[in-house]
């Protein structure tokens, strides 16, 4: 017996972005919140690394001319690794809609480090290395996370640290420091050009944030006018789709009085209307139900793409219910065409979203039904397991061929077995299926073989 | 004669019910508007009432109408049936099990096309 299955889905949290004036959104700046703690970890971690190589490996280290500072790196790690701390359990319960926290923890952190890079480009040599220019991860940063006005507050700030160190030490107010062990290297630099090196290292600094918060600028304007341009284009469409509902709507109510009137020919006056009237009457009969059929087919497939993930309400259901329902429904149907059923259906209740489970079951069922020779058998049986509920509906129809397997959940598909034997199939009913299996994260498996009939295995988590 | 009244916006809807429980000796009366329902209902106090839910003026109108019937002593226990094609109008699935004494006060429930035989079945549930 051939079988598919459909493929697992892990639907993504689809939400409506609200165009702002930040750079970035709040889901965005949480995110960074996040992974600023992260590379804080690292940081602390290589503060430690260095300091243990610096006490390992100090003759060594001192030999080719380098004095790592133990002491300070082991200094800034541990009041680090405290403060970081504290971020991370603030973090936790920071939420995407609070946008001024995360922002204002944002701001303290940036400005947090800048007092510890400004102690660590002290010790390192604030003037004879290139270690200011590790400022510039913060200020490069500050342009993406801030608007302009903000980010410039940043380089100010590392700016003003800076150069108070390099005036301190230069005014012989703190000691003069550097990883280099060599008095030339440190004496070739007398206050004035040290203080002129510093001024350069601030003004690239100033040079580098404005273009790169230009260049930020121009990357979040366009973000924006994207996002907004999308968001236009989701009201379009959720537009179009609506009034597509609507005309459905209208065109389906015809059809009911169309009904309504046959029923009542049919059950007064039937006698009095010769056979080849009452055979026009069931072929208008069966061509609009046929029609109501699929205009319903069609309104439920498009409720069902208009709804968002996150509107599915789900709630406790009990699965006993919702066959009772189904099969109350379609008792006509049973009896109409002599068919055997045979159920195990068990008391169970899920969480799960009703009308979704009845419009799935309904589908598979009458499937069931409008597939099986008349006098024939349909089972339906359900079986709790440990974590879900499988239900297996099976009947002994014409069956699908192996090649078609993997098609019947496209829309408007139908096998021509399918076509032929049943004139009413609109083609979208497991395409319905589809879509509820995946709103509903269930499992679905089809079993069949052609002309022994098809079995679909529904899992339900408990 | 067991005497059935009727209240649904939709005439032909409303014909037809009334030829079938004419056909089947019942006594029916209709009405098509909600406002004036309840008088048309105490005019005649019915053995049962079937009701239609949406109604122009007021989408779930028929609730309402059930609602402010159990307020009055005289029709308090009359049978009421829910008559509708809500299911087909807007994405819902009610149903027979929705019925309870502050929401939907009915005794049962039934959706359009009109299917003679359950229709004559329900009332005859009813009227036990």
């Amino acid at each position: 017996m051939a079988s598919y299955q459909l493929k697992g889905y892990s639907p993504e949290n689809k939400s409506l972005i609200t165009p702002g004036t930040v750079i970035l959104d709040e889901k965005m700046l949480l995110s960074n919140v996040h992974w600023f703690i992260s590379v804080r970890w690292i940081v602390i971690i290589i503060f430690i690394i260095g300091s243990t190589v610096g006490n390992l490996f100090s003759v060594q280290l001192i030999n080719i001319g380098f004095k790592i500072p133990i002491l300070p790196l082991l200094g800034m790690a541990i009041p680090l690794l405290l403060m970081n701390t504290a971020f991370f359990l603030f973090s936790r319960n920071l939420k995407v809609s609070e946008h001024k926290s995360i922002s204002i923890n944002l701001w303290i952190q940036i400005v947090i480090d800048l007092i510890f890079v400004t102690c660590l480009v002290y010790y390192i040599g604030a003037t004879d290395t290139f270690i200011p220019f590790i400022y510039l991860i913060h200020i490069t940063l500050s342009c993406l996370f801030f608007p302009k006005h903000q980010s410039i507050i940043i380089v100010c700030i590392a700016a003003s640290l800076y150069l108070l160190t390099v005036s301190l030490q230069n005014t012989g107010i703190i000691m003069k420091q550097t990883v280099f062990i060599s008095r030339d290297n440190i004496d070739m630099l007398n206050s004035s050009v040290s203080l002129l090196l510093a001024f350069t290292a601030v003004l690239i600094w100033f040079i580098i944030w404005y273009f790169v918060s230009t260049l930020s600028d121009i990357v979040s304007e366009r973000d924006l006018a994207l996002k907004i341009a999308n968001e236009e284009l989701k009201k379009a469409e959720e537009e179009k789709t609506k009034q597509i509902l609507i005309t459905t709507h209208d065109l389906k109510a015809p059809f009911v009085g169309i009904e309504s009137n046959i029923s009542v020919l049919k059950y007064i006056h039937w006698e009095e209307l010769t056979p080849e009237c009452r055979d026009i009457i069931d072929k208008i009969e069966v061509r609009s139900k046929t029609l109501r059929e699929r205009i319903k087919q069609i309104l439920d497939l498009g409720n069902l793409r208009t709804q968002f993930q996150n509107d599915v309400q789900t709630e406790q259901i009990s699965l006993k219910k919702i066959f009772e329902e189904i099969l109350d429904e379609m008792v006509d149907m049973i009896n109409e065409k002599k068919i055997k059923l045979v159920t195990t259906i068990l008391d169970i209740t899920v969480n799960s979203n009703k009308n979704n489970l009845l419009i799935l079951f309904s589908n598979l069922i009458s499937n069931a039904i409008f597939y099986t020779q008349n006098g024939e058998t349909i089972q339906i049986n359900m079986e709790k397991q440990e974590s879900e509920v499988i239900i297996k509906i099976s009947d002994t129809g014409i069956g699908i061929a192996e090649k078609h397997l993997d098609k019947i959940f496209d829309e408007y598909f139908r096998t021509p077995e399918a076509a032929r034997f049943n004139k009413m199939s609109t083609g979208l009913g497991l395409q319905i299926v589809k879509t509820i299996t995946e709103k509903l994260d269930l499992s679905l498996m089809v079993e069949s073989e052609i002309n022994k009939g098809t079995t679909f295995t529904v899992g339900i988590r408990i | 004669m067991i005497k059935i009244k009727l209240v649904d916006d939709d005439i032909e809807i409303t014909e037809n019910i009334m030829a079938i429980l004419g056909a089947k000796g019942f006594q029916a009366e209709a009405f098509n508007e909600l406002s004036g329902a309840v008088e048309f209902i105490k005019d005649g106090i019915p053995d049962l009432i079937i009701l239609d839910v949406m109604f122009p003026e007021n989408p779930a109108g028929g609730l309402d109408l059930a609602r402010e019937i159990r307020t009055h002593k005289e029709l308090e226990k009359i049978p009421v049936i829910l008559f509708t094609n809500i299911n087909q109008e807007l994405p819902m699935e009610f149903s027979q099990e929705d019925i309870d004494d502050e929401w939907m006060p009915v005794q049962s429930f039934m959706e359009k096309p009109i299917k003679p035989e359950v229709l004559i079945n329900k009332i005859n549930e009813q009227l036990k």
